[in-house]
């Protein structure tokens, strides 16, 4: 598999930097002129900007036709699906440590240190895991030509159900089974929409196994 | 001689349509196989069979001796394919296609590898989207003779390459088989590519195979030749390969020139003549 996690970065080491750059940037500019209620926009846009680039390959392996070329190569359907969500993943979780330490050094340097950096991260993972959940079936079955729509879907999908979810994750980070442990409740919080986006990952996973197993090229 | 590739009776629709009917057809240990049709005849769909990209409605595809090969992906070191398209991940160099390739096959050769580079004047740090399609089909070939594979599914390998290129191309195909008692399924519309290498010919007309034979079979004992509508009744059905009906007579094409009747002179027929004949034929 290590071939493939190769190709996959290969395919968007590019844009990657370029993203990470950019949210660097844009962090910084909010940072600066912002007020206190867009802080939280900038640990999304981070996360946002910096996994993008993961979900990209899909596209490009279809415009090329790699994705037909790379079935004749000594790898299974399995492995190959597998590369895509772990790939994406390792970007989740670059994009997420790129996110928090721009959050860090902000404290570091910022007379009005935010609070909850974790729950603030842990939203925005939930929303791009939730966004590659959603994508990755629906790009096997559609197709990398609806990617661009897939991917606006999957976004408009992943923000809709983060704060739709807010009120239950609130409430099961209430329950006096969580809440006697006595751990800071926005930890709570960051750790239940963490958990609750990698599971929705995890099944999306053996979803997308199951039609890329069946796909006709 | 043993088959590197066996496909027996395979049949596939697409609806209503048939695009593929009971075809069957070896690659024998050694050989070139020329697969030649139309366009839509149903080449690219057999290949695409074979390689287990798309399902079919019947029969029987064995690599190497093993049975429905994307199953077993690390038999797939063993075959090299060429798609009638540029299929290679456009972003990627040749230099960092290598260092995939390495990682993905055991056998990979880089000595040969980039061998093949430089004897095709490619370029080692130029994205594969800037390559022509003479550039990425010579890259793909390259690819595929790189990895110590025993079988070659090549698809219109050597269409988009100039008369120079096609000719080194093909040398190293012949090279592939000779040293290493290869196989090649060759499929190409230019008919003096076929001729100058293949052993074998299939060809294939509307998912349905009119001509399985070597060679050498085809052009020393068929036959070409015009006959009365009486004279083509004396010739046993079995024999007649095509026919077609020119008005006034009709022309055949039958697989044993001596089962003519002994007035009708069959003509000595060139490849693209064969070619053109069969297309246009009916059986």
């Amino acid at each position: 598999m290590s071939a493939l996690l190769l190709t996959n970065y290969y395919l968007v080491y590019r844009s990657f930097f370029a993203y990470a750059g950019l949210a660097l940037l844009l962090s910084m500019l909010l940072f600066y002129f912002g007020n206190d209620s867009m802080l939280s926009m900038v640990a999304l846009l981070v996360i946002l900007l910096v996994s993008m680039p993961g979900l990209e390959v899909i596209k490009h392996e279809g415009k090329s036709g790699y994705d037909k070329y790379v079935l004749t190569l000594p790898v299974s359907r399995n492995q190959i699906v597998k590369s895509h969500y772990f790939f994406y993943f390792i970007v989740v979780v670059l994009g997420s440590g790129l996110s928090y330490g721009v959050f860090l050094v902000y404290n570091v340097v910022s007379s009005t240190p935010v609070d909850a950096i974790f729950t603030t991260v842990a939203l925005g993972i939930f929303i791009v895991l939730f966004i590659g959940a959603v994508a990755y079936p629906l790009l096997y079955m559609l197709g990398a030509e609806k990617s661009d729509a897939i991917l606006l879907g999957g976004a408009m999908g992943g923000l809709i159900v983060t704060f739709g979810l807010r009120n239950t994750v609130g409430y099961i980070a209430e329950q006096p089974l969580i809440s006697n442990l006595n751990i800071d409740p926005t930890l709570t919080m960051a750790i239940a929409y963490t958990v609750l986006g990698v599971m929705i990952y995890i099944l999306s996973f053996f979803i997308a196994t199951f039609i890329y197993n069946r796909k006709e090229f | 001689m043993a088959n590197l590739l066996e496909v027996k009776n395979i049949s596939k629709s697409f609806g209503d349509k048939a695009v593929l009917k009971d075809i069957s057809f070896n690659v024998p240990a050694g050989s070139i196989v020329g697969f030649i049709g139309d366009n839509g005849a149903g080449k690219s769909t057999t290949f695409k069979s074979v390689l287990g990209l798309t399902s079919t409605d019947n029969g029987s595809v064995k690599i190497l001796g093993k049975e429905d090969p994307s199953k077993h992906s690390r038999m797939k070191e063993e075959i090299g394919v060429v798609f009638d398209a540029m299929n290679l991940p456009s972003q990627l160099t040749i230099k960092q296609l290598g260092n995939v390739l390495k990682k993905m096959y055991d056998s990979w050769d880089t000595d040969n590898f980039n061998r093949l580079v430089e004897a095709f004047s490619l370029p080692l740090d130029k994205k594969v989207i800037t390559f022509s399609r003479g550039m990425s089909m010579k890259l793909s070939v390259a690819i595929a003779l790189s990895h110590d594979a025993k079988l070659l599914l090549l698809d219109e390998a050597t269409g988009g390459l100039d008369p120079s290129s096609r000719s080194e191309l093909l040398s190293e195909l012949e090279r592939f088989v000779r040293e290493k008692n290869g196989g090649i399924l060759l499929s190409s519309h230019i008919m003096s590519d076929v001729e100058k290498i293949a052993s074998h010919l299939v060809f294939i007309k509307q998912g349905e195979i009119i001509l399985n034979d070597e060679i050498e079979e085809v052009f020393e004992k068929y036959g070409l030749a015009d006959v009365t509508a009486h004279q083509l009744s004396l010739i046993d059905e079995e024999w007649i390969v095509a026919k077609k009906d020119q008005d006034s007579h009709y022309r055949v094409l039958v697989s044993d020139k001596e089962k003519l009747p002994t007035v009708v002179k069959s003509k000595r027929i060139s490849m693209e003549e064969l070619t053109i004949f069969l297309t246009r034929s009916e059986k």
